[in-house]
């Protein structure tokens, strides 16, 4: 049975589909707010991340410490084959249940 | 770009984060935080709402991050600690929303010994313990001289509160080796402006020229008086930054002007030289003169033993007490006059300004001060109870796996809480309380401009409420939370209850010897007031309206020829036979004051009016009391020797004074218009030690120095209080002669009439200015402020620790016999009377108050020993003052006890055996 994502998870994951290997903090955030119009607090970010993590569908890695941050270092998340999985099966299954409805296109 | 940007940002909320994020995480989303901030939402956005921004992701990250470790399998799941607090917080406030009996009234409790300890004290820290504004405060002092013979007469109590020397004195004291500094003043008394065009009031100070550099005050302008000043007639003055502002608009080539700003007086002065302008902000002992004037300013002798005395400022030399630098002091004025005994000593510059006030505030303070242990032995009372409703839960909670660490720290949790909440309501309470207080506050207290919430006070008024809390909170908690759950709930969650009992009654009965000592003082500064308030003032106060006026203008008549000017005032005769200057002087001046008079009778709504030179609690009149080598006045009765008056006041009267006073004439007539200066009506107490066998028609002389007046009595008035309410009756003469008072007593309320007066009385002569206008009853009010003071403050501490003591014992008579109901049961299955078990419950509470009593009525005896020298018409150690202090307390405890009796008295045999 593939994983059940929310839907703020799915956003997340998409966003981490379309940065590739650009993902972290402030880049998700920004995409979430530019494709989606979804203004995130970091914290809710990180939140979730870590949940994802937790069931295999991300993974993550520390970069350099950088000046522009604080001399702090960037935390670089990517999609697992199984995180690209869910996200697969979840937005299938959504389509599935939007197919016909009546005003949806 | 900046180096500085690999330094971490350091914020005070970064520390939210650490419980639900670790190490990297944590960094990371700081990083990202800091990234955004730098790169788009500072450029963006103002500095503060950027700030905001950043602490609000902060919390936020924190909130949405407490949950994180939810999906954590449970084996291995640790709540964070800051997540439990936050449940022990939600547990507390669950408990006390199903019974919040307990922590209202904890907190009401410690809030009202909190707030009631920190406003006193702040009063007390504002008026005595704050050092005075100026440099080397703790060495200046205050020196004053002693008549021993005047000191020990206790009327002059009221008129010699302050530090006063002589000039001689003055002179010998700069050469002692106690002091690095000796320095004189004058009050400032308000003196005027006589500009041609204008009239105005200035408050003028009159200072030794060591006075300012004494007190580090600087000069904005121009500079001091010179030495000499002290010892010539000088016309340098000294301006205020503020009055420089007000009056010369701040123009900066004000130094060598002739001013003005001119003191007048009968006699002409030269004019005045303005030679400095003070820093802005001077004021002493909570006055701002406009004006300082040199001591040699007053065109009169002041050098001389009676020319007055001036109050002082000392600095001490370093390292010398206060001790040695009295006796140095008392050696020295002696050797400056060793004609008269006279005596001297130094004070602390602190206590003379707070005066006779020092002593009954600090008494005050310590009334706040039981009153704080009340409260703190109430909570403890409470905390005893709670303890019982505690013991049965927390074996529960312990059943249920709880750890001992989880129980005590729940209850730190609570009683930090209840802490804070007492704390919060305590300053708000001291808050109003200190307003309170200082609008209550007699007018002699200095600086209580500058009370302010004292968080000394506060920091120790929580410290002693947390404390209670913790001994008597949590300290049993600790020892139950080592016990074995077991044990407590296989005996129903109760200890043994006479333990218990016993307890309490011991809290309450401290609480109530405490209360004791409170309501024994409360009602021996009432009565005090009370007796005060009831003393015969011999006049009718309500309705009357006093009004001070100065005249500054010449009252030398145009005509008088220039030349023989000076020699004048002191009865020299113009060129042509004819009265003296003097005496057309004096005619002048009482026209002037008819004329006032009439003008002012005619206003709307007032009955009759009249000038009068001394009114009662505002002024005293010409007084005459000394005996001192040199000077002495007498009296001669109808060819009997003379004799020198213990004390004498002559008021100087219009016709209608006494009946505008409501003073009733006892014998003969009053004084009518028409009447010369020698018609006299003279007061029952100047009969009584003049004319035992009656004094109307009877001719008496007074004089002293160069002054001799002739006096023939026409009537008997009654005695009336002249400045305070307690003193004995003076023997007074009144005479028609000018005043500058006025009196008027009106057929409607006073304050309708006041804002019409001043206008009335400039019609009438320009050059008359109404320094002040106020009701009698504003000044009877004013005299005895202080005693309203002390009682008013001490009855509310008296009252609230009476009542605290009251709730107290209801609380352990209500637990008593809810613990007993079982026992009454019995009792009353086995045919006792319900009513006896009712008396059982009363007899308990009384039994307590008697412990309360034996311990509280001989520690209040000592107590009041203290505050005997505040009483008046009552005794420290009155019977019926601890009597009915026993009686109230009596009264308080079958009040408290009523409920809980009636409650034993019903119990339900049936009802009560089933549990």
């Amino acid at each position: 049975m593939p994983d059940y994502l929310g839907e703020f998870e799915q956003l997340v994951l998409l966003a981490l589909a379309r940065l590739g290997d650009d993902a972290y903090g402030v880049t998700i955030r920004k995409t979430l707010l530019d494709q989606a119009g979804r203004r995130a607090s970091f914290g809710a970010v990180y939140s979730t991340l870590r949940r994802l993590e937790q069931k295999g569908l991300v993974r993550s890695s520390f970069g350099e410490p950088e000046p522009v941050r604080g001399g702090r270092a960037k935390k670089y998340v990517v999609l697992t084959a199984r995180g690209r999985a869910a996200m697969r099966a979840t937005h299938a299954a959504l389509v599935r249940m939007a197919d016909g409805v009546a005003g949806l296109r | 770009m900046k180096p500085r940007h690999h330094g971490h940002r350091r914020h005070p909320l970064h520390s939210l984060l650490r419980a639900g994020l670790d190490p990297h995480d944590r960094q990371a989303l700081l990083g990202d935080l800091e990234e955004e901030y730098r790169t788009h939402v500072r450029p963006t956005r103002s500095w503060l709402a950027a700030e905001a921004w950043y602490a609000g992701q902060i919390v936020a990250a924190a909130w949405s991050c407490r949950r994180i470790g939810t999906v954590v399998p449970l084996e291995t799941r640790r709540p964070a600690r800051r997540v439990r607090g936050i449940a022990d917080v939600r547990y507390a406030l669950r408990r006390w929303r199903r019974r919040p009996g307990f922590p209202i009234a904890a907190t009401l409790t410690l809030g009202l010994g909190i707030g009631a300890a920190t406003a006193t004290f702040s009063v007390v820290d504002a008026v005595l313990l704050r050092p005075l504004p100026w440099p080397d405060a703790d060495r200046l002092v205050a020196v004053h001289m002693v008549y021993p013979e005047r000191r020990a007469d206790p009327r002059y109590a009221t008129t010699w509160n302050h530090a006063t020397v002589h000039y001689p004195a003055w002179e010998a004291l700069r050469r002692g080796a106690s002091f690095e500094d000796v320095a004189v003043w004058h009050p400032p008394a308000l003196s005027m402006t006589a500009d041609e065009a204008r009239t105005e009031l200035v408050e003028v100070m009159d200072v030794s020229s060591n006075f300012l550099p004494m007190l580090g005050v600087r000069f904005a302008l121009g500079g001091n008086f010179q030495p000499a000043d002290d010892e010539q007639e000088s016309y340098d003055l000294i301006l205020s930054y503020e009055a420089w502002q007000a009056r010369f608009g701040g123009r900066p080539d004000i130094i060598g002007w002739s001013s003005p700003i001119a003191y007048a007086s009968d006699t002409h002065t030269p004019p005045w030289t303005i030679v400095g302008v003070l820093e802005p902000g001077f004021a002493f002992e909570g006055a701002s003169p406009d004006v300082l004037r040199p001591i040699g300013g007053n065109a009169r002798p002041f050098r001389t033993f009676f020319a007055g005395e001036f109050r002082t400022i000392a600095r001490l030399a370093p390292g010398v007490s206060i001790e040695a630098a009295s006796a140095e002091a008392a050696a020295l004025i002696q050797a400056s006059q060793p004609d008269v005994p006279l005596g001297g000593g130094v004070v602390p510059l602190v206590e003379e300004e707070a005066g006779p006030s020092a002593r009954p505030l600090w008494l005050l303070f310590g009334a706040a001060g039981v009153l704080l242990i009340v409260a703190c032995t109430n909570v403890a009372g409470l905390l005893v109870g709670e303890h019982r409703t505690r013991r049965h839960e927390t074996a529960i909670r312990l059943a249920l796996g709880i750890t001992p660490g989880g129980i005590v720290r729940q209850l730190v949790v609570e009683h930090a809480m209840l802490a804070a909440a007492g704390a919060a309501v305590g300053l708000l309470l001291a808050a109003w309380l200190t307003g309170a207080l200082v609008s209550l506050a007699p007018v002699e207290l200095p600086r209580l401009d500058t009370v302010r919430i004292d968080w000394r006070i506060a920091w120790f008024a929580f410290g002693a409420g947390s404390l209670t809390l913790a001994a008597f909170g949590i300290a049993p908690a600790l020892s139950l939370a080592r016990t074995r759950a077991a044990e407590i709930l296989a005996d129903g969650g109760r200890e043994s209850a006479p333990a218990r009992h016993v307890a309490q009654r011991t809290v309450v009965a401290t609480e109530i010897a405490l209360a004791v000592i409170l309501v024994v003082g409360a009602s021996l500064l009432g009565e005090t007031l009370f007796r005060l308030m009831s003393q015969p003032l011999g006049f009718d106060p309500t309705h009357v309206i006093v009004v001070s006026t100065r005249f500054t203008g010449s009252d030398i008549p145009p005509d008088f020829a220039r030349g023989t000017r000076g020699a004048g005032s002191d009865g020299g005769r113009n060129a042509t036979s004819g009265p003296t200057l003097a005496e057309r002087m004096a005619a002048i001046r009482l026209a002037r004051t008819e004329a006032i008079v009439e003008r002012l009778s005619t206003l709307p709504g007032v009955e009759r009016a009249a000038a009068i030179g001394g009114p009662p609690f505002l002024t005293r009149p010409a007084s005459y009391s000394f005996n001192t080598a040199g000077l002495v006045a007498t009296i001669r009765i109808d060819g009997r020797p003379p004799e020198t008056p213990e004390r004498l006041d002559v008021q100087s009267v219009t016709p209608g004074a006494l009946p505008t006073l409501g003073v009733p004439v006892l014998e003969g007539r009053d004084l009518q218009a028409g009447d010369g200066p020698s018609a006299a009506v003279v007061s029952r107490e100047f009969e009584r030690q003049y004319f035992v066998d009656g004094a109307v028609g009877r001719r008496f002389e007074f004089a002293m120095g160069s002054r001799r007046n002739a006096y023939e009595v026409v009537g008997v008035a009654a005695d009336l209080k002249q400045s305070t309410v307690s003193e004995d009756p003076v023997p007074t003469v009144y005479a028609i002669a000018s005043a500058p008072h006025f009196v008027l007593r009106t057929a409607v309320d006073p304050g309708a009439i006041l804002p019409a007066i001043r206008a009335a009385v400039a019609e009438v002569h320009p050059q008359v200015v109404v320094v002040s206008t106020t009701t009698m009853e504003a000044a009877l009010a004013g005299v005895i402020a202080a005693e309203r003071f002390r009682a008013t403050l001490s009855t509310a501490f008296a009252l609230i620790a009476l009542v605290l003591s009251a709730v107290g014992l209801y609380a352990v008579a209500a637990r008593r016999v809810a613990d007993r109901r079982r026992e009454f049961g019995i009792r009353v299955a086995l045919g006792a009377r319900p009513s006896s078990l009712g008396a059982l419950v009363v007899r308990d509470g009384l039994l307590t108050v008697g412990l309360g009593l034996a311990a509280g009525l001989p520690a209040a005896l000592a107590a009041a020993q203290v505050t005997q020298s505040l009483l008046f018409g009552v005794s420290a150690t009155t019977p019926h003052v601890f009597l009915g202090t026993s009686a109230l307390l009596a009264a308080a405890a079958l009040a408290a006890t009523l409920l809980p009796a009636r409650r034993a008295s019903r119990v339900d045999p049936m009802v009560a055996l089933r549990d």
